[in-house]
């Protein structure tokens, strides 16, 4: 995500219990209930009431519900795109309460929001006085575990307390006597134990103790965290449930399908609707003008709507098949916008210099270590555009009849739901009831507002519910897409072949951060700049894409330190470490995840997975290995690619992971997450690219855009994971950037082929 | 008039006969299991099995299948029993978003009923589905699990 925290040193406010925000145990049809009401937080008595009357639970902010029987309940507060947080984000609270994991069943919370005021300490998100009630619920920036990582803990921590001290008074025993383990609380001097469940009524009754004064288990006592847990979901997923977004429906709703403008930014210039008309169940056809400049931003207040014309209709069969008979000429002032284009425009911003000058960060003299250099090496690489193509169409329902405000979407961020109802409506954010639902992959698309903002504007305007629903054909023309970019490093090499001069540019069309992070500081002189040309003419819809920025700058970075590592002869292995130097910090001056990035820990992901990949090693012929390692958000990342080249084709063999996230919490979802990167990265090297003719994208389906299948993943994957106890980060995002200069950097060793452009495609062909 | 049955109850459809099965099954039998990802048969997300082969039921229009016999992933466990894919798929902790997973499900009964014991090139040759979030190797080692 590119939001820019005002302060990172210290985590949101949702991370940490306020000294006066005690969590509430109430007792509920026999079950211990904790929960975190809204009323805490410094919203008025009258929104909360308000709330209660929309018949939306101002008390929801479930954390834990323990029920007679012993079983627990535990709230999952993140939104769930595949990245585990479903299942991880509960075993936090799970473990430090001590609850039996085999008998907690996990249900997502809906969203909570509070408003603040000036003064407030507030999340990355807050906007217009709104921010998140307790947990950080949103998704992206490889952020839940990181930032809601000492609220769980301490809310765990609260209701393990409470049972104890409960405990203590039934048995009339010191608290300092007691323990608890698999939902039991134990005195072992008497041999007695009982069942949380038979605590529950005088646990309820006792004083609430400040959880900032709790203590939190060390490491070394940790039952579940730093274990392989699979998914909570699994079975609903395995048998069909209906769990996803696009599953959803709300009674009574209508159909939405829409034809959007292909054309960049385009509007309806004229519109012949009788042939859609006529199709049975259509209810009525609705042209929507743009209101939306089209970069998708995490704080976005604008009502995102693209040109578009609307099919409202009783089945969703009925809506497609009419919307595809809808006769539009669209308008646009991109007509103009191509591939070549964008290509030329990106290298006219390089070559303007001071003036397209976007951003800048540099040490020591680059120019003066430059000249002074014994060799200068530089390289060009490019990438294209890359859609997301998120496995499950966006959609989203929406209730906006005043007495209901009412939204299920598969979204990465719940309140840009409450906040979107606000804009459409003029309602207030704090009384819509945003539920999220599981989404078909996220990676930083369905953080957009804009399927969000159709489903709302239809149902107000029609005071109807609506169910909208993309098609795939939908999603490639109307995406917000990863930018396409073009990289030049110029490096400099001293008598000795030690890097002592590095020179970075870049020039893309759209956002994308963290491009001068590394080697950065490490190298004693060094510049990293950006280039977008100011008057620039182009309308392709940009937004964050797994791991924004670095995805692209990894395969650069690391695809150079190789060529350098070739040019010096040097094993690249040894000639990166030398770079790293000795253990040390040097800043983040994009800030988002760590303020540091430790040399050390970078080091040390390389290390273990050129160590357990067998670099170094003899490899048979025509085999090439290639490694390369990252920094993103946290977390550092390292892979060894083997691969062989077959008629043109890359083979992947075999991809050796390291994954440092600090703290693990689930190891299972790590490796998960780490592999899916992985494939991912090769994925979109081997193959993908966006193409663009006439002010419009050219691949509009998996015909054209060929995401990888099975026969083109590796039959050998292994993660490796850091034992550390340091705070935990995020593994969403990491894996991604470093795989594909290691894969790229292993076609050198194989074929002695410098790939600098992706996607890979036909390159090798002979 | 058409008639089918899914999972083993008889159905009969005298709607759009333009109507892919795919949306009759979401719709009409309101059946979710059974996705939707591109609607021209590329991904495999919609795969059920109609006279026990696999096919992809975004491409199939319902006046096509006059007695036939559709089985969806809601078809596949008995019951609380689930059929032994199923459990391979819970065992190796195959799925990560999921959308893509009952696809897949189907596509990997219908290999292993026609291949019990396929190799790897067997089983990267006969399931072509995508999984966006590349959960491939897991999935290979849930065939490999389930064909024992």
């Amino acid at each position: 995500m590119n939001s820019a925290p005002t302060d990172v040193a210290a985590p949101p406010v949702a991370t940490a219990l306020a000294r006066r925000q005690f969590l509430k145990l109430s007792l509920s049809g026999g079950a211990l209930v904790a929960t975190l009401p809204m009323a805490w937080f410094g919203q008025a008595p009258a929104a909360v009431r308000a709330a209660a009357a929309s018949g939306f639970d101002p008390n929801i902010g479930l954390f834990v519900r323990i029920d007679p029987d012993n079983r627990v309940t535990i709230g999952a507060p993140t939104p769930e795109m595949g990245q585990g947080v479903f299942t991880s984000l509960p075993m936090i609270i799970a473990d430090e309460m001590d609850a039996d994991w085999a008998q907690v069943t996990v249900k997502a919370m809906p969203l909570t929001l509070r408003a603040v005021k000036e003064g407030d300490k507030v999340s990355d998100v807050a906007d217009k006085g709104v921010d998140f009630a307790h947990a950080y619920q949103g998704a992206g920036g490889s952020s839940t575990v990181r930032f809601n990582f000492t609220l769980l803990r301490q809310v765990g921590a609260a209701v393990r307390d409470r049972l104890l001290r409960a405990a203590a008074a039934t048995w009339r025993v010191p608290v300092t006597e007691l323990t608890t383990d698999k939902g039991h609380v134990l005195h072992a001097a008497s041999n007695r134990r009982l069942p949380y469940a038979k605590l529950v009524e005088m646990a309820i009754r006792l004083p609430d103790a400040d959880p900032n004064a709790l203590a939190l288990k060390p490491n070394d006592k940790f039952t579940l965290l730093g274990t392989y847990q699979p998914s909570k979901e699994g079975r609903d997923i395995v048998t069909g449930q209906p769990v996803f977004g696009i599953d959803q429906e709300i009674p009574g709703m209508l159909h939405a399908v829409l034809a959007r403008s292909p054309l960049f930014r385009g509007d309806v210039k004229s519109l012949d609707d009788k042939a859609a008309r006529a199709v049975p169940g259509v209810v009525d056809v609705i042209t929507i003008k743009r209101s939306w400049s089209g970069q998708q931003r995490p704080l976005d207040s604008d009502v995102s709507l693209h040109g578009s014309v609307a099919v409202v209709a009783t089945s969703l069969w009925a809506a497609i098949k009419a919307r595809n008979l809808l006769k539009i000429e669209w308008v646009s002032d991109f007509t103009h916008e191509s591939t070549s284009f964008q290509e030329k425009e990106m290298h006219r911003a390089l070559e303007a210099g001071a003036t397209a000058l976007a951003e800048r960060r540099s040490g020591g003299d680059v120019d003066q270590a430059m000249a002074a250099a014994a060799r200068r090496i530089s390289a060009e690489y490019s990438v294209l555009p890359l859609a997301h193509a998120c496995m499950e169409p966006h959609n989203a329902v929406a209730d906006m009849r005043p007495d209901r405000l009412h939204v299920i979407a598969s979204h990465q961020f719940l309140d840009r739901i409450a906040r979107s109802v606000a804009e459409i409506t003029g309602a207030d954010p704090l009384k819509v009831r945003a539920e999220g639902a599981r989404m078909g992959g996220g990676f930083g698309r369905k953080a957009g507002a804009d399927f969000i903002c159709e489903a709302i504007h239809l149902s107000h305007l029609l005071q109807k519910p609506i169910k909208l629903t993309w098609t795939r054909d939908d999603d490639f023309a109307c995406d917000t897409f990863n930018t396409a970019s073009i990289q030049r490093i110029e490096g400099g090499l001293d008598a000795a072949g030690r890097l002592i001069a590095w020179d970075y540019k870049r020039s893309a069309l759209g956002f994308g951060f963290q491009f001068g992070g590394t080697p950065g500081h490490m190298v004693p002189n060094f510049r990293a700049r950006s280039f977008r040309h100011p008057d620039t003419k182009h309308g392709m819809s940009y937004g964050a894409w797994r791991a924004p920025g670095h995805n692209v700058s990894s395969f650069a970075v690391q695809s150079f330190i190789d060529e350098l590592a070739h040019a010096a002869g040097a094993d690249p292995l040894r000639f990166q470490l030398d770079i790293f130097g000795p253990d040390r910090e040097i800043p983040n001056e994009e800030a988002y995840g760590a303020t540091v990035i430790s040399t050390g820990r970078l080091a040390a992901v390389l290390r273990l997975a050129a160590e357990k990949a067998g670099w170094g090693t003899p490899t048979c012929p025509g085999i090439g290995r290639g490694i390369a390692c990252h920094f993103t958000f946290g977390s550092y990342c390292a892979h060894v690619v083997e691969i062989r080249v077959d008629k043109g084709r890359v083979r992947v063999l075999r991809v050796t992971s390291a994954i440092d996230c600090g703290t693990p919490v689930n190891r299972a979802g790590i490796a998960k997450q780490i592999e899916g990167g992985a494939l991912d990265g090769i994925s979109t090297a081997l193959r993908l690219g966006i193409h663009i003719e006439g002010g419009q994208v050219v691949e509009r389906n998996f015909d054209t855009y060929p995401i990888m299948r099975i026969d083109d993943a590796p039959l050998h994957m292994e993660t490796h994971i850091i034992d550390s106890t340091l705070p935990p980060t995020g593994t969403g995002e990491v894996s991604l950037p470093p795989i594909i200069p290691a894969l790229t950097n292993a076609i050198f060793a194989a074929t002695g082929k410098r790939i600098r452009q992706l996607p890979i495609a036909d390159q090798l062909m002979a | 008039m058409v008639k089918f049955t899914v999972n083993g109850s008889t159905r009969q459809f005298d709607g759009d006969p333009d109507m892919p099965l795919l949306w009759y099954l979401r719709e009409e039998a309101g059946l979710k299991g059974t996705k939707y990802g591109c609607g021209i048969g590329q991904c495999g997300a919609c795969t059920v099995h109609v006279d026990g082969d696999a096919v992809r039921s975004c491409d199939i229009p319902v006046s096509t299948l006059d007695g036939t016999r559709v089985t969806t992933i809601e078809g596949l466990a008995q019951g609380e029993t689930l059929h032994k894919v199923q459990e391979a798929w819970l065992a190796e902790d195959v799925a990560q978003c999921g959308y893509c997973q009952t696809g897949q499900i189907m596509a990997a009964v219908a290999l292993l009923a026609a291949t019990p014991k396929p190799t790897d090139a067997e089983i990267n040759a006969g399931i072509t589905n995508i999984c966006r979030c590349a959960t491939y190797n897991r999935i290979r080692n849930a065939i490999h699990r389930a064909a024992g």
